[in-house]
């Protein structure tokens, strides 16, 4: 990989970071908005209200710097109120121009809350948006700089017409309100939150980590993909043709991100991304299990344990955050000491709760055996 | 403490789990009880009460919120299996029988254990958490001086 393309992902990745930083249980979101966006796809993500789903998005889009709009869709929106309105000066000419400035076809990345609640007229015309770049409306037709489009929706549709326009959001993300031990944590961070301010990366970062995917060879993980997808099959899970060319997008994004031009077998678990309910997405989790046991990736690390399930991604994150956190031990003394024990505690923890001993990776096993002499000094001073 | 070994003929081997049981108990014997014993002291006054436990003469068993469950060496994670409600399994190793199949087994095998049963391979143990009760600092304490 050339330098400017890693500056580039270790740009996008500190953006990730921070976009995540703060956000209970959201860090998948937020890593898979980015994976996303890298793909030049579009995200679902699907929850009740009120949990962060907003906030996620905005965070990324801030990160990321851009042009950002996002609207709250109801039954009774108007396609003026998200595309813009009728320029009326033109109108009086006899042409139906739009004026778009500051609305949507402007925007470079956009978040649709309740997007299922749009009327036809909004569907139609987002159908062009998202899938060609193009707003046409009227006598309106001009190409959109979207890179990125994440709808949001209390629960998938039933009606077949809005199923094929859910189709066309590639990546599928399900939340859940935070679970009751992480209440406290949920709290605090609200209470303390407001993220980081300015933006960390530029569109230029994520176009040239685009461009790199669009270019990346995956001649040595398609056969892998290939049997992948007939075994979700062979378990009654379907992958529309559409999505299974488009998930390649999405493993060449999470290779670039990492840092690498070529996905590998590190790379196959966007796949569960792309299958579109919760329910199938469990069912290909289990029946992938092996095929997913090698992913890893170092910007996107709790979107690839999230989705796997599998130990190297898992492996991969608790050393990331305890090379992190033993890199700088607080002096004795220091008001910082208790919580920096408490948080190797947690590593030590979920080590020893989530890896037999003979599963340990040995780079983890050798962090385990630091916790554990610190833990032996602490020990000595009870 | 409600505890009894099974049968050391039980044909029952543990192999390692593909994906690990999310933790809601510790488990640990000997000199690894008394560090964990140890290390539920340095706990704060408002966690503590959050944990329930079970202390016998050599082993602890603690009950609780995965994130506030203490590590220290030589402690082993229990959780609960889907299959097998009343049970406390390894969460990083699970039996080679139908865990719902183990759960009828135990429960029959040892009547006078009021499930929720602990099953704790290394030491061949069964233990009922039915009496788990809130720590306390004292009764830790006594426990460590060998009181308990």
């Amino acid at each position: 990989m050339n330098e400017r393309l890693l500056e580039a992902a270790g740009t996008v990745r500190r953006a990730i970071d921070a976009s995540g930083a703060g956000l209970v249980e959201r860090e998948s979101l937020v890593e898979a908005i980015a994976l996303a966006a890298v793909a030049g796809e579009h995200l679902l993500v699907v929850g009740p209200p009120g949990t962060a789903k907003s906030e996620a998005v905005r965070r990324v889009a801030r990160a990321l710097g851009g042009r950002y709009f996002e609207y709250l869709i109801g039954r009774f929106t108007e396609p003026s109120e998200i595309f813009g309105p009728i320029d009326l000066r033109k109108l009086r000419e006899g042409v139906v121009e739009t004026e778009t400035r500051g609305m949507l076809p402007e925007a470079e990345i956009a978040f649709l809350d309740e997007i299922f609640l749009g009327s036809t007229a909004i569907l139609n015309t987002l159908l062009g948006i998202l899938n060609e770049r193009v707003f046409r409306r009227g006598h309106t037709v001009h190409p959109c700089p979207l890179r990125l489009c994440v709808g949001a929706s209390n629960a998938l549709p039933e009606d077949e017409s809005l199923a094929a326009f859910a189709d066309r959001f590639l990546v599928r993300v399900f939340v859940e309100p935070i679970a009751d031990p992480r209440i406290e944590e949920l709290l605090e961070a609200g209470w303390a939150s407001g993220g980081h301010s300015g933006s960390l990366a530029t569109l230029a970062d994520l176009d040239c980590l685009a461009a790199a995917a669009k270019a990346a060879d995956l001649s040595a993980v398609r056969p892998l993909l290939a049997h992948a997808i007939r075994q979700l099959r062979g378990a009654g899970v379907q992958l529309t043709d559409r999505r299974a060319v488009k998930v390649q997008r999405l493993m060449a994004a999470a290779a670039v991100l990492d840092g690498r031009a070529r996905p590998g077998e590190a790379d196959l678990w966007p796949l569960i991304c792309a299958i579109p309910t919760r329910e199938e997405q469990t069912v290909a989790r289990e029946c992938l299990r092996d095929l997913l046991a090698a992913s890893r990736n170092a910007s996107l690390p709790a979107a690839a344990e999230a989705a796997s399930a599998g130990p190297a991604a898992r492996a991969h994150r608790l050393l990331a955050a305890a090379e992190e956190l033993l890199a700088y031990p607080p002096a004795e003394g220091d008001p910082g000491l208790p919580g920096w024990r408490l948080k190797l505690e947690g590593i030590g923890r979920e080590i020893d709760a989530g890896f037999a001993p003979e599963q340990l990776p040995e780079a983890l096993r050798a962090v385990r055996e630091q916790l554990v002499e610190i833990t032996y000094q602490v020990d000595g001073s009870l | 403490m409600d505890a009894q070994s099974p049968n050391p003929g039980l044909p029952l081997e543990w192999i390692t789990r593909a994906e690990p049981l999310p933790p809601a108990a510790v488990a640990a014997q000997g000199e690894a009880a008394r560090r964990l014993a140890r290390r539920l002291l340095w706990l704060d006054d408002d966690q503590l009460p959050q944990l329930r436990g079970i202390c016998a003469r050599d082993a602890l068993l603690i009950l609780g919120p995965a994130e506030i469950l203490p590590w220290s060496p030589g402690v082993m994670y229990l959780g609960h299996e889907k299959e097998a409600a009343l049970l406390l399994l390894p969460t990083t190793h699970g039996p080679n029988v139908p865990p719902a199949l183990l759960e009828k087994a135990l429960v029959s095998r040892f009547p006078a254990l009021q499930p929720p049963l602990a099953v704790l391979p290394g030491s061949r143990q069964v233990l009922s958490t039915q009496g788990a009760q809130a720590i306390e600092r004292g009764l830790l304490q006594a426990w460590l001086r060998g009181d308990g």
